[in-house]
């Protein structure tokens, strides 16, 4: 499979909950996928990410392009040293795009953000995210699957069992759970409250990010949350239309920033900046500290790799910004 | 009585031109707004009122305990909840036990307008403090020019920071220059200043993005995590219509002539809504429209959390913005500091402009 001929390229997402690597070869086809927990450790995970890449493709595999996204792409993208660090919209629109060119509805829903993007030929029209309130986000699913001890990939299972959804308000997560509390207190069976939830999740998540776009298919269902069949059939059926969740749900995003990296790739003259496979044996250390020069009190972070000063950031004025 | 007043923007620095022109040497120049400023505000503020209540409550706090008595609250009101902010910050602040005097200029009410000013003015005649006010709109005029270019010349220059360094210096230049002959050469020498001391890329195409929405939202940084500013570092050029001009530049008011940006936006904005809902609901839709006509390249509307006329626009926008083809991001603003969700919103609004433009290039 692995060709020494062939250009490979790495694209690294770490969101709020999980990180994901892939890499994909210059026609862009995806070689080999890492899909881990991020824990709150960014660090570790990316370093844990590399780690299982390099077991699975061997250390002699060049990378000749390095991308980096999701929101810790900045930190990301200094410990790899991405080529190219891009927002997550572009990256899961050109990773749909990919998989099916015709594609013109993109929902994304993830740990911490949810969002919808609109294509038109091949490209991004319109987008949406989730605005003040992360009802409807990957992480409420996950801290209600461990309230009811449910492993987060029976749920949508689990919910396809009912055919009795009970009602629950998905307009706020504070007024789901109460909601659940009561159903459940009343003797209702797990398997129609966690249907409930899946409705109004996705009540929530088409009138709150889906308000006033032009949903046309084929719509792509993607992110963590598309693993929950449960989901699926919610928008199907409020939608009416087929959903496609694609093969690799749940590492678009990493495969969007990888095709971005190849994209770079073309363009750029000069070598890659991508570290190495060692950077798991690298010893990074992220420190930070409290500027007192004024009341804004900024939370300063740096970052060291082997004890160099590689960035910081984090001040408001910018007085102690190293990067870029 | 030591005289102060919240910070608002850049408009803090026409504040302070005003009231030293009225020879008041006891002015306490308000800091910006910090974190420290939104804490304040929010502890003492209801929970659903509009973010720039809480952080002008906090503005207000501060300049209290830096020793002002006289605090110039608002300057005017609207149709919206602005018209509370007043009495609510008097019971508030009385609440607090602090010793104070709210000075109200509501230009709406005119009998209470003369006699505030008036208390104001208490060390010059009525002339000197009209001369004092008239000299107040013109700075306005300068230092919105100032605002212009820093944010045009931002989005192109070679060393990142020069034209804010620029700008910071030529907004105290604008304060501290006397006399009127000396004022009316301030443009040439905003303009001469931005030409010499900020290197541009002059191979640069910058897309062009305007700024709308709520007046505060949109002027103050500390609100808008310096948005503009962020444009400006991904080499966005913008700008935004929203000025104090309109209200306290009596000149310009009075000539008929003159064209003003936010009358052709309000009367694009008709077919969606006929009437005034307060703040600047119907300004906002009209300038996506303007910008369109203009040549712009997308619109950016920011609104406070809770903020009643804007929620409106927010939710007619989108219509607004498929009738007419322009691309428009709506961003909520509250005390958060969390940077990267609005970081991701902005590149990836910027990465859809930039797409976009190059389709209908043709490359």
């Amino acid at each position: 499979m692995i060709d020494s001929r062939e250009k490979y390229f790495l694209g690294v997402d770490v969101g709020s909950i999980s990180t994901n690597l892939a890499v994909i070869d210059n026609s862009k086809e995806l070689i080999e996928s890492v899909y881990i927990r991020t824990d709150g450790k960014p660090v570790n995970s990316v370093q844990k990410g590399i780690k299982m890449m390099r077991d699975q493709l061997g250390e002699d595999l060049v990378i000749s392009g390095a991308g980096s996204t999701g929101s810790a792409r900045k930190l990301t993208g200094v410990l790899i040293g991405a080529d190219i660090v891009k927002n997550e919209i572009t990256a899961h629109a050109l990773a749909s795009l990919h998989y099916n060119p015709d594609v013109q509805t993109v929902m994304e829903i993830g740990g911490q953000d949810s969002k919808i993007i609109i294509i038109r030929n091949g490209i991004v029209v319109d987008f949406a995210m989730n605005t003040v309130c992360a009802a409807g986000t990957g992480s409420f699913l996950d801290m209600q699957a461990n309230r009811l001890e449910i492993p987060i990939e029976k749920f949508g299972e689990l919910a396809l069992q009912s055919d009795n959804a009970v009602s629950i308000a998905g307009r706020c997560t504070v007024f789901a759970e109460s909601d659940m509390i009561h159903k459940q207190q009343l003797g209702h069976p797990t398997k129609d409250i966690i249907k409930g939830l899946c409705e109004a999740l996705g009540r929530n998540y088409l009138s709150n990010v889906g308000k006033g776009k032009d949903i046309r298919p084929p719509i792509m269902f993607q992110g963590g949350v598309a693993a929950n069949i449960g989901m699926k059939e919610t928008f199907e059926k409020y939608l009416e239309q087929e959903i496609i969740v694609p093969e690799h749900y749940d590492v678009m995003g990493a495969i969007g920033s990888a095709i971005l990296a190849q994209e770079d790739a073309i363009k750029r003259s000069k070598k890659s900046n991508f570290q190495s496979w060692d950077i798991s044996e690298m010893d990074f250390q992220t420190s930070g500290f409290e500027c007192d020069g004024c009341s804004n009190i900024c939370e300063i972070v740096e970052i060291r790799r082997n004890d160099t000063l590689i960035a910081r950031w984090g001040s408001r004025c910018r007085k102690w910004d190293l990067i870029d | 009585m030591p005289l102060s007043f919240p910070y608002v923007g850049t408009f803090t620095y026409v504040f302070e031109s005003i009231a030293r022109g009225m020879k008041r040497d006891d002015i306490i120049v308000p800091d910006e707004p910090t974190y420290r400023t939104k804490q304040l505000g929010s502890q003492h503020s209801s929970e659903f009122v509009c973010t720039p209540f809480k952080m002008l409550l906090g503005s207000i706090i501060e300049v209290i305990e830096k020793g002002a008595y006289e605090i110039v609250a608002t300057v005017f009101v609207d149709y919206c909840r602005l018209g509370y902010y007043s009495p609510l910050y008097q019971f508030i602040l009385e609440d607090l036990g602090y010793d104070f005097d709210l000075i109200n200029l509501d230009w709406f009410n005119k009998i209470e307008f003369f006699t505030s000013f008036k208390k104001l003015a208490c060390n010059v005649n009525a002339v000197q403090a009209f001369q004092a006010f008239r000299v107040g709109w013109i700075k306005n005029r300068y230092i919105d020019q100032i605002d212009k270019s820093l944010y045009s010349y931002g989005a192109v220059e070679i060393e990142k920071g020069a034209s804010y360094k620029v700008a910071h210096k030529l907004y105290r230049q604008v304060v501290e220059t006397e006399g009127m002959k000396n004022i009316r050469m301030l443009p040439e020498i905003i303009q001469k200043t931005f030409d010499d001391e900020v290197e541009i890329d002059t191979e640069a195409k910058p897309l062009k993005v305007g700024v709308v929405g709520e007046l505060y939202a949109v002027v103050e940084p500390a609100i808008n995590l310096d948005i503009m500013r962020r444009l400006n570092d991904i080499g966005v050029i913008t700008e935004t219509p929203i000025t104090f001009t309109r209200w306290i530049d009596l000149g310009q008011r009075m000539n008929p002539f003159k064209k003003w940006h936010y009358k052709a936006c309000i009367k694009h904005a008709k077919p969606y809504v006929r009437y005034p809902l307060g703040g600047k609901t119907r300004e906002s839709l009209g300038a996506v429209i303007e910008y369109k006509e203009k040549g712009w390249d997308g619109v950016i509307h920011l609104y406070p959390f809770t903020c009643m006329p804007e929620i409106i626009s927010r939710s007619i926008l989108p219509q607004v913005s498929r009738e007419h083809d322009m691309p428009v991001l709506s961003l909520v603003l509250d005390e958060h500091t969390g940077e990267a969700g609005i970081q991701t919103r902005l590149e990836a609004f910027v990465d859809l402009l930039e797409r976009k433009r190059n389709d209908r290039n043709g490359f």
